[in-house]
């Protein structure tokens, strides 16, 4: 049985129901941000973290969530952060931006299933090569498909700028694929 | 590959994922955030411990000197039984010492434990017969001796306070037949 938000944030707010709150939040978001993360750090170890600690952030700090959002708009908003201070300490071991985008396109290659398209490890390889709010943008509009108005409460950034970003991420792409696929 | 257009292209999630790894995900978030079930536990107030330490020491040493009491009561019973015996075997006469006699007390004759005894006598020899008859005789001398040690039985309980006889009567088994046969 699918339970809906509403009842997950009544769930989540009584101290008896708690347990079954926090519950009933992993079913129905853990697929969709565990991949949100993915997509962003690659490392599934790495994703994994990140994501218990989305969830345990989202379990203390819950008190702070405000209803006028969707829970899941500020679940993304959690994951995402966690997801860039990862990546912040990945460039910091990197040394360079340069290098961390190098570091994580060859985990894509590491990563990817042997059923995958070359298309599709290339688009996953571009991802990789866009700058953050690209990256960010691109990820939450193409995958998830949220509209510019959630990505907007997400990433704090106008709708006109991610509309913008958006449209410069998918050039990118496109031209990274056309650039490096051998067909 | 010139006219590619991404937007046309199935949404796949291309990386490997380990079987039941969001079952795992979860039993991790929830030890990090559910409190663990544990028993109550009471912190003892230390005046409170105190406290039941000195009742437990107090109810300790009543308890002793309690008993040191109850001994103390049986051997004074003890003492008396021991003199109130003396001076009825002193006042008796020396043909009874010889033999065993059932008659200890006047009312001797109503004392179902003596019945027993006097009816094993009944089924000795004829000669057993004729000295109990000789004995009865002398019954009558008895009783005058037995009113004598009365007396000094009586001497004696007088020396003792009423407390001490309260004492002694509740120290003192309670005789069964004495409430049947009273």
């Amino acid at each position: 049985m699918k339970i809906n938000e509403t009842e997950i944030i009544e769930l989540m707010s009584s101290e008896k129901t708690r347990e079954k709150g926090v519950r009933s939040m992993m079913d129905a978001y853990q697929s969709r941000l565990y991949w949100h993360i993915r997509r962003l750090i690659v490392d599934h170890d790495l994703a994994q973290d990140v994501l218990q600690d989305t969830f345990i952030k989202a379990y203390q700090n819950f008190h702070q969530f405000k209803q006028d959002s969707q829970l899941y708009t500020w679940l993304y908003r959690i994951a995402t952060n966690e997801s860039l201070q990862q990546l912040n300490k990945l460039k910091k071991m990197q040394k360079s931006e340069e290098g961390s985008d190098y570091h994580l396109q060859n985990l894509v290659a590491e990563n990817v299933s042997a059923e995958a398209d070359e298309i599709q490890i290339l688009l996953q390889k571009a991802i990789q090569s866009l700058p953050e709010k690209q990256k960010l943008v691109f990820t939450l509009r193409y995958y998830d498909d949220l509209p510019y108005e959630e990505i907007s409460k997400i990433v704090d950034m106008s709708v006109g700028t991610l509309k913008t970003n958006y449209h410069y991420a998918k050039q990118k792409v496109e031209d990274y694929i056309k650039l490096n696929f051998t067909g | 590959m010139k006219n590619l257009d991404i937007e046309k292209l199935e949404r796949q999630n291309v990386y490997r994922v380990p079987d039941h790894f969001f079952e795992e995900m979860q039993l991790n978030v929830l030890s990090e955030t559910m409190p663990k079930k544990e028993a109550k536990i009471v912190k003892l107030n230390w005046a409170y411990s105190a406290a039941a330490a000195v009742a437990l020491l107090f109810g300790i040493t009543f308890f002793v000197n309690q008993q040191d009491a109850d001994t103390d009561s049986v051997s004074s019973v003890k003492q008396i039984a021991n003199n109130v015996s003396a001076v009825a075997t002193d006042s008796l006469p020396v043909d009874n010492l010889e033999k065993p006699t059932v008659v200890s007390t006047p009312n001797a004759e109503q004392d179902l434990t003596n019945v027993v005894a006097t009816n094993q006598t009944e089924s000795t020899a004829p000669s057993d017969i004729v000295e109990q008859k000789k004995s009865s005789l002398g019954n009558q001398e008895k009783i005058s001796t037995f009113q004598n040690s009365d007396s000094q039985v009586d001497q004696i309980l007088a020396n003792f306070s009423s407390a001490d006889l309260a004492d002694l009567g509740k120290n003192t088994e309670q005789d069964v037949y004495l409430d049947l046969y009273n």
